[in-house]
């Protein structure tokens, strides 16, 4: 942490030099469309910022991401668990996930339009990406269990409850942590391109899309700009959430009594 | 309760440990056999952790134990380790501080997480979590390692008072700690038949 500090002013010089670089190479170029320069793609996004249409749509695509997010999470969980406890099932999953894991986006995005409204495309797509990244973290993580203490839990039959508490959530957590982080960043990227090519009214891929056939460049910059602070901001608010969580279960101090 | 061994052997592969091991528990006992008998595994029998290649043990009902090694979850602490095994852990963490006191372990050791403790300390939590648990027998795995010789005392003392009247086993080479303890003795070469002609180490 310390460390970071120090470097601060650092990578501040170092993003000025890459703006001040944009600026020049904008101002060289001289053709907004082809290079638009930072301060216009700023003040682009000023213009944007107090507009409901704005709001409706980071509205709109960060429900649907997030909310597909969410079920990729408690689908990979559940998933997860099942092949912990039947081998058929771990075996039937695997090729599945592998598959989900390797085919591209836009082949989801073309065969989904033809089952799903582009409404509700993103919901999908969101959800596909995360679910083989979250179900591997929940494995490895159930897999990192130790042995030893779920045979004590055995003999002392410790119900399934604390054994969850004290054993399993320790276990899990953290992996559950790291795979979030990917999946989350996952998410955003392949929802937006979903829109992109669904093209669903009133979401930021269709804006995204708008900029491009009307050629402005300034809105592609600024709406991009926006889903790389969106995706940033949940992933923070997202981890820090979790922390908490994981910090009450494997926590350091042990629970606060009423009384000292 | 009563917990009946019979005729019990348990080979690896063509290694036996122990043939035909018959013994009746009643009440606490210390089990004295060489190293490398298979005390250890003739204990995860009793656990049932693991399979005897013949005979049968009935009688061991809801079995609370100390492990080869303290198998404590290190996120919680010694007292919490103690609590998680009982049904009302909450109401009793009174008394099971009192216990780790009496143990010589107080004030931050009750509350670090048991990840930080030392060696003998994370032994005195899982010997009490044996003790306060609720259980038909009771199985110690050498539970004296790394404990000093006056803690051993104590903790002798304290195991003479909480498992008197049901079966207890206790595995141990620590001679101050069997005189502590004052249970009879089971010789468990004498309790089996003699392994076959090479097959001790």
């Amino acid at each position: 942490m310390k460390k970071a500090k120090k470097t601060l002013p650092a990578r501040l010089a170092a993003a000025a030099f890459w703006l001040a670089l944009w600026q020049w190479a904008a101002m060289a170029v001289g053709q907004e469309v082809f290079l638009v320069s930072p301060l216009r793609a700023l003040a682009t996004l000023a213009r944007l910022l107090p507009t409901a249409d704005f709001w409706g749509r980071v509205a709109f695509s960060s429900g649907r991401i997030l909310l597909g997010f969410g079920l990729g999470c408690v689908c990979s969980a559940a998933l997860a668990v099942a092949a912990r406890l039947s081998r058929p099932v771990e075996l039937l999953l695997d090729p599945v996930m592998q598959l989900v894991k390797a085919t591209p986006v836009a082949s989801f995005v073309i065969l989904a339009l033809v089952w799903v409204r582009g409404r509700e495309l993103s919901i999908l797509i969101s959800f596909l990406m995360a679910l083989p990244v979250l179900y591997s973290a929940v494995r490895t993580g159930i897999a990192s269990a130790d042995p030893a203490l779920l045979e004590m839990a055995r003999v002392f039959r410790i119900p399934a409850g604390r054994r969850l508490r004290a054993i399993w959530l320790p276990a899990v957590l953290p992996a559950f942590r790291e795979g979030c982080r990917t999946a989350l960043g996952l998410c955003w990227k392949s929802g937006v391109a979903a829109e992109v090519i669904g093209l669903p009214d009133g979401s930021i891929g269709d804006a995204l899309y708008r900029a491009k056939i009307t050629l402005s460049t300034g809105e592609l910059f600024a709406w991009t700009f926006v889903i790389i602070c969106l995706s940033a901001a949940f992933e923070r608010v997202f981890l820090a959430l979790l922390d908490r969580a994981v910090r009450q279960v494997c926590g350091a101090p042990p629970e606060q009594e009423g009384t000292p | 309760m009563t917990l009946h061994i019979e005729g019990l052997t348990k080979r690896f592969g063509s290694h036996t440990l122990f043939e035909g091991l018959t013994l009746t528990v009643k009440a606490p006992a210390v089990l004295w056999a060489p190293s490398g008998w298979g005390k250890t595994t003739l204990l995860r029998i009793l656990m049932g952790l693991e399979r005897p290649d013949a005979g049968a043990v009935t009688g061991a009902g809801r079995v609370a134990a100390v492990f080869q090694e303290d198998r404590l979850c290190p996120q919680l602490s010694a007292v919490e380790n103690v609590l998680l095994v009982l049904p009302d852990g909450r109401a009793r963490r009174a008394a099971v501080e009192a216990d780790f006191a009496l143990l010589g372990m107080t004030g931050k050791a009750l509350t670090l997480p048991a990840a930080r403790l030392s060696g003998g300390q994370k032994r005195r939590a899982a010997l009490l979590r044996a003790v306060w648990a609720k259980a038909d027998t009771r199985l110690f795995d050498e539970p004296f390692t790394g404990l000093d010789p006056e803690a051993v005392l104590r903790a002798a003392a304290l195991l003479n008072a909480r498992c008197a009247g049901a079966p207890a086993l206790l595995a141990t080479h620590d001679r101050a700690a069997i005189e502590a303890l004052g249970w009879p003795v089971l010789d468990l070469e004498a309790l089996s038949a003699p392994p076959p002609p090479g097959g001790a180490p």
